[in-house]
């Protein structure tokens, strides 16, 4: 197994952790998404095929331990993934935004049936959404500023492997 | 060529994977829970209790109701979303009696929803949150009749009442008995805010529901 797959491994685990912990602990109807932050941010650092796959596998995962709807999050995960692809953003800020998009994306596509439409009404499910896509960008500010820190620090140990 | 194109193959297969799983998710979870009964034998003793303790709630219930004819205990399998649920699964279907649009209660008779649809082993309950439940109920003290409609997570919103009613926060809501689906006398939440408009002749009134949906682990299926 290469360096590159053990750390991608560690980083699932880091946020399988955060996301049970907050699923369980945190006081608030609104959970943040770390599973969602981290493969946008595993697309615009290049790994594209990982991300499409770890979409699936942390969907199901997701509604494993949500007890939501098996493959509901694998979907609208896969999409959103598969979106982000074609961006590729560089800067901070624009990161911090795109993730906010998108959890607004993946919160309001969580409430849609087909054929009955959207569960929740137009202003509650927008109210919510934004809460949801706050409370990402705030996480997925930490979680960017912190990767940034430690792709610096592999690269000055000539050990970057472009996480 | 196939190499080329690896993010649509990789992105389409996992797609009809979901689609698949998200198809027959409910009999698959049924299937593998009726096997998880059938296998384990080691089990948890104290996880045993509490449910113990929370079924023979439920049957103390059971024989004081005279509500319906006949009630059925399921088990939540599934919800959706995690937070104020609008849709919930249960392990009970066609088998076991449950029909559309029988009435489902908390284990303490507070209104959850109504059954829409119905599989051989599960049975799809639509909750008072969902943008589509509307409910006719009564207000316990003023005795004025309104209707309860989902979408407006956390509370529900009751219409209909006019402008000049004594309603006040606090008072109780229950079902009229007026709607083919629930009989009169269940108990669905509490006025907790009033707002009075110019432009209308009815009130907006929020109610609170009784029933904690997204903390329930069993429900029961009246008729």
């Amino acid at each position: 197994m290469n360096k590159k797959s053990v750390l991608l491994g560690e980083q699932f685990l880091v946020m399988m952790g955060l996301q049970i912990f907050f699923l369980n602990y945190f006081k608030s109807a609104i959970v943040p998404s770390f599973f969602l932050i981290w493969l946008l941010i595993l697309v615009w650092d290049g790994n594209i095929e990982v991300a499409l796959f770890m979409a699936f596998i942390t969907g199901i995962i997701y509604d494993i331990i949500s007890k939501g709807f098996y493959g509901m999050t694998s979907i609208i995960l896969l999409v959103i993934v598969y979106i982000n692809s074609f961006l590729k953003i560089k800067s901070t800020t624009g990161r911090i935004s795109s993730v906010f998009i998108f959890s607004m994306i993946y919160f309001i596509m969580g409430l849609f049936k087909y054929p009955e439409g959207f569960l929740w009404n137009f202003t509650t499910l927008l109210r919510y959404s934004l809460i949801f896509a706050l409370y990402n960008s705030v996480v997925g500010f930490f979680i960017e500023v912190s990767m940034r820190r430690l792709r610096l620090k592999w690269k000055a140990k000539k050990d970057y492997l472009s996480i | 060529m196939l190499w080329r194109f690896r993010r649509e193959v990789i992105f389409i297969v996992g797609f009809l994977i979901s689609f698949v799983i998200v198809k027959y998710h409910s009999v698959k979870i049924v299937g593998i829970e009726n096997q998880h009964k059938q296998e384990v034998k080691i089990v948890n003793y104290e996880e045993l209790i509490a449910e113990n303790i929370r079924l023979k709630e439920i049957l103390d219930i059971k024989k004081d109701t005279s509500l319906f004819k006949r009630i059925v205990v399921g088990q939540i399998v599934s919800i959706k979303p995690v937070v104020f649920p609008v849709e919930i699964i249960v392990n009970k279907g066609i088998d076991d009696g449950v029909k559309e649009n029988m009435s489902v209660l908390s284990k303490d008779m507070f209104l959850i929803g109504r059954v829409t649809k119905v599989d051989r082993n599960t049975a799809s309950i639509m909750t008072l949150f969902n943008t589509k439940s509307k409910i006719s109920v009564i207000i316990d003290k003023t005795r004025e009749i309104g209707v309860l409609e989902g979408g407006s997570i956390p509370l529900l919103s009751l219409r209909y009442i006019p402008s000049d009613s004594c309603v006040k926060i606090g008072d109780k809501v229950i079902t009229s008995g007026y709607s083919d689906f629930y009989p009169k006398g269940i108990e669905v939440g509490e006025i907790i805010k009033i707002e009075k408009s110019h432009d209308t002749l009815f009130l907006k009134i929020y109610v609170k529901p009784f029933s904690c949906v997204s903390g329930l682990e069993e429900v029961l299926i009246g008729e």
